[in-house]
Parts: structure tokens; C-alpha cells; sequence
């Protein structure tokens, strides 16, 4: 039997390597034509076997219908917000399909404060959670910066569990300084909490 | 035999090794032309992309972007990280993008702003690295290096032994060394040719480790990894704020007293207010009047003789918050014998 020689192996190393990288360019070129051309995306295998699902306790009324808000007003309301999904999320809070008039969102005050307790409408039993985060600034700039789940508000962060109950209380004052231009102003708004697996 | 295992073993190191240095330079070279190369960290868009793909991304205009483009952009959910799925739907500006695999459209539509490219080329497994490391698996990463390790190791190794020198068949016994076979007709100058090319051969291959090197360190300051959008779900609730408005009062008249003074009465049906105001024009508020009370008496002494005054009622739901009404009462206060008297005009 003949051994290898040097010259076999420079002839092979020669005749493989542009074959590999001929290989290489089908390659690509294959497994790109195969991702990028087809039109259409038809979601059928769902590839993580988990669920994302949020609900909370006022989802067809309203958490405030607040009338006659003159300076000075104020009012706050206590919603549960439970997460049933299997995934570790995060819950943002933020405003959706919200309009104003007359500014009045301006001379609005919203604060939102993270807790347990309370809900259904009362606020009572509601107890902060430490060192969690609260929103404090108008409402006008919560509809206006807070409008998707980037830039929503809060830091839950869901275990997965089975049922996991958060209470969000969210309280208003009209600002003792608001202008008779605000007067007979509406603000409406959806809050609207939302869930992403991590 | 083992001289042919050698052989065909480091041929193979040598083929594969080529094909990875090829899909690395497919990945890499259109960094040249501002293109974008990102490691696909999650499975959303399979079957078409799988985690570990490299993804190449070509710079569009946003003009030509269309349903079912795979568009590599910043996640709006997710500061700081890339998103790559395909389009579904376009409003103007604004894009739908799904990944193949998720059930729903992602939750935040992307402004064309946030497009960074649209994928064109597609490296499989070539991001596996960068996936297990960013995912901390070090468990099958360090195993894969080491294997990486061992390939260009194996690839560079001679794939004849050196002192083989191309000799064809020999015995053990005779391969001791090449100058026990070495002819003294060959001469030493063929030997040392001989030397020079062996050396060549091997010092040829020195500039892979170089290259694998170079090109690694690339492929680590790649842009970024891509994320696919996450699943979503939500819930809300309304709120709905009204303001009130200082409404003015109804029904404003104005009625002779027998005693010389006049009274202004009004309604109101709007929100309870701080007071009333009585105003007159040209002095301002005279009187101020609790959020109960519903008329004023006016009388002479408070009024300049002789002169007709219009009277209006401001409602102050707060001190800023007023409206006063549009219509008014004219009374008069006359000199009658020696006492003021005062009447409605």
C-alpha cells in the first residue's frame, strides 16, 4: 500500500479549501434564500412553551369617572392586577387611546404606588410595597410619554406562578393652580397594563 | 494505516476549517459596506432563522420596506436591544412586525426610524458561540471551543510527517531518518531544497491562526444579537376626568322694594360654588354673597345719586375658576324728598 506523501497533501489541501469555501457561498446563499423569501408569516408552532396573561379586577368599568374636578380635587382607586402566565414578565403600566382638551391633563396630578390589598374598587387594605417604584408627574405627561410598553411604568416582574396578584393605586389631585382655560377640560384614557415574558 | 488516517484526518480539519473561514467571511465582509451582522439569540422567527444563525442586514431606504421583509430594528419595548421579524403589515410609517414562530404580532409597532436593515444573508450555527456565551451555557461553550481548539490544531499539523519527505513506500525500519535513505547522488543541495519546501509547506499555514484569530475578534465586536419580540398580553381599565365649569347664573331680575330698596334675585342649578359676587360696572365686586344665597339687597347708601348702575352676578367655583353672567339689571338711585331712594330701570 502507498503512503501519503507531501505533495498528496498539498494537491488535497489545495483542491479542498476552494471547494470548502465554494461550500461555504452555497451554503449562505441556501439558508439565506430559504429565511428571507418567503412573504408571508404564518405562526403555527409556538416556540416556547409558556403563556404571558394579565387581568385585573375593573376590566370593564371604569377605575375613575371623576366629574366636577375643580383645583383641589382629588381621588384614588386601587386596582389588582394578577398574572396568570407561565413565563417570568415584566408588567408595564402605561396610557393608551387617551385624548384632552383644554389642557386640562396639565393641571393634573397622577401617582401611582405599587402595594398588595384593596381592589374592586376601594382602596382599602391597600399597603405599599417598599422601596417599589411610584409614578409622580402629570397626567398629561403620562399620556403623552407613557404609551407603550418601552416606556411604560412599573418593575414587576412576574415569577410565572399560577396566580400572582399586584394592587396598583392610582390617585389624582387637580393642581390648586389651574386655570380657569382648564375649566370644563376632560381627560380620558385607558390604563392599560401589559405583560412580556423576560 | 495511520500515516492515511493522519492524512485524511487533518485533510478534514483542513475542509472544515475552510468552510467555517468561508461562512465567517460571508458574515463579516459586508461590514465593509455598512451593513449589519447580528447572532440571533432567540428561537421567534423558526423554522426560517434559528438561534445561533448570524443574520446580515443591508441598509433600505424606508420607501422600499414591504410586508414580509425581515426587518432587523431597535426594540422599542426594549432599550438596547435589536429586534428581527418579519414585516406583516405597514401604515405609513409605522410597521407590524411579527416573528414567524409567535402567535401574535408584536404589541409596539416600529416607526421607520427605528429600522436598522433588512436581512439578506443568512450564516447558519455561525452565532453559536456568542449565544451560549451571552446566555452564560458555558457548559456546551467551553466544549466547543476546545473542539474549535482542536481543529485548527489539527488543520495546521503537517498532514505528512516531516520526515515522511514525500519518500513513497518505505519500511519502519528505514524511516529512522532521511539521511539513512538519503542517495549520496541526491546530494545535499537537494536535500536542503527538500527542507525549504517541507518548512514552506508548514509555514504556509501560519497566517490561518492569524486569520481565525482576526476574524473571531471581528465576530465578538459584532454589532449586537438579536432578540425576538417577546409575548405579550394585556389588560385595562379606563379613566375618564371632567373638569367642572363655573356656570353663570340663571334668571337674573330685579324687584322694588316698598322700603326704598331694590332687590336682585337669581337661580342657579350648576356646582356648589365658594360665593357669588355681586359686581357693578365700573366698581368691581360690592358684595359677596354665600354659595346658598340667591339674591341681594341693594340699598342707596351702597349706590352713587342719580346714577344708573349695572348689576352682574360672578359664580366662583373657585377664585380662579368664575363666569359671570351676560345679562344684567339696571337700578337707579334717586334723591327722593330727603331720603335716597333706589329702583329697579
Amino acid at each position: 500500500m502507498h503512503l501519503p506523501t507531501r505533495k498528496l497533501a498539498r494537491l488535497g489541501t489545495l483542491a479542498a479549501i476552494p471547494l470548502a469555501l465554494l461550500g461555504a457561498g452555497v451554503l449562505v446563499s441556501t439558508a439565506s434564500y430559504s429565511a428571507f423569501s418567503a412573504t408571508t408569516s404564518n405562526g403555527t408552532n409556538n416556540w416556547t412553551a409558556g403563556t404571558v396573561a394579565l387581568k385585573n379586577d375593573l376590566p370593564n368599568s371604569a377605575a375613575f369617572t371623576a366629574d366636577n374636578l375643580k383645583p383641589g380635587s382629588a381621588g384614588s382607586n386601587c386596582i389588582v392586577v394578577t398574572s396568570s402566565g407561565s413565563l417570568p414578565a415584566s408588567v408595564k403600566l402605561y396610557a393608551t387611546t387617551a385624548t384632552q382638551t383644554n389642557s386640562l391633563g396639565s393641571w393634573v396630578n397622577l401617582h401611582v404606588t405599587q402595594g398588595t390589598g384593596g381592589g374592586n374598587g376601594t382602596c382599602s387594605g391597600f399597603t405599599a410595597i417598599p422601596n417599589s417604584a411610584t409614578y409622580n408627574n402629570t397626567l398629561d405627561a403620562f399620556i403623552t410619554n407613557s404609551t407603550s410598553f418601552g416606556t411604560g411604568f412599573g418593575d414587576w416582574v412576574t415569577s410565572g406562578a399560577n396566580s400572582e396578584p399586584r394592587t396598583y393605586r392610582i390617585s389624582f389631585d387637580v393642581a390648586g393652580n389651574a386655570p380657569s382655560s382648564a375649566m370644563g377640560g376632560t381627560v380620558k384614557l385607558n390604563f392599560t397594563w401589559e405583560a412580556q415574558n423576560q | 494505516m495511520f500515516l492515511w488516517a493522519r492524512f485524511s484526518g487533518v485533510l478534514t480539519a483542513r475542509v472544515v476549517l475552510a468552510l467555517l473561514l468561508g461562512m465567517t467571511f460571508w458574515a463579516v465582509a459586508p461590514l465593509v459596506l455598512g451593513w449589519t451582522t447580528t447572532t440571533v439569540m432567540t428561537s421567534s422567527m423558526q423554522p426560517a432563522i434559528a438561534p445561533g444563525d448570524l443574520v446580515v442586514s443591508r441598509p433600505m431606504s424606508p420607501g422600499d420596506l414591504r410586508s414580509g421583509y425581515v426587518l432587523l430594528s431597535r426594540d422599542p419595548d426594549h432599550p438596547g436591544r435589536l429586534r428581527l421579524h418579519r414585516i406583516v403589515r405597514r401604515d405609513g410609517e409605522v410597521f407590524i412586525t411579527k416573528g414567524d414562530a409567535n402567535p401574535n404580532a408584536d404589541s409596539s409597532p416600529l416607526h421607520s426610524s427605528a429600522v436598522i436593515g433588512v436581512g439578506y444573508m443568512r450564516v447558519p450555527y455561525l452565532g453559536t458561540p456568542i449565544l451560549l456565551a451571552s446566555t452564560g451555557d458555558f457548559g456546551k461553550l467551553i466544549p466547543l471551543l476546545a473542539g474549535t481548539g482542536l481543529l485548527v490544531w489539527l488543520a495546521l499539523v503537517p498532514a505528512v510527517r516531516p520526515d515522511e519527505r514525500g519518500r513513497g513506500p518505505s519500511s519502519p525500519s528505514h524511516s529512522h531518518g532521511p539521511a539513512a535513505k538519503e542517495s549520496p547522488r541526491d546530494g545535499p543541495a537537494i536535500a536542503r531544497a527538500r527542507g525549504v519546501q517541507a518548512r514552506s509547506e508548514y509555514m504556509g499555514h501560519r497566517y490561518l491562526p492569524a486569520t481565525a484569530g482576526a476574524l473571531s475578534l471581528a465576530l465578538i465586536a459584532l454589532p449586537g444579537a438579536a432578540f425576538g419580540g417577546s409575548f405579550w398580553a394585556s389588560s385595562r381599565t379606563s379613566g375618564w376626568f371632567t373638569a367642572a365649569t363655573a356656570r353663570s347664573v340663571d334668571a337674573l331680575a330685579c324687584r322694588n322694594n316698598a322700603d326704598g330698596t331694590a332687590t336682585v334675585s337669581w337661580s342657579y342649578a350648576g356646582e356648589r360654588p365658594l360665593d357669588f359676587d355681586v359686581l357693578v360696572d365700573g366698581r368691581g365686586s360690592i358684595a359677596r354673597r354665600g354659595p346658598d344665597t340667591r339674591e341681594f339687597v341693594v340699598a342707596p347708601n351702597g349706590l352713587s345719586f342719580g346714577r344708573t348702575s349695572v348689576v352682574r352676578i360672578r359664580t366662583n367655583l373657585t377664585r380662579e375658576w368664575t363666569a359671570t353672567t351676560a345679562s344684567s339689571v339696571q337700578v337707579t338711585t334717586t334723591s327722593f324728598l330727603w331720603f335716597g331712594v333706589t329702583r329697579c330701570t
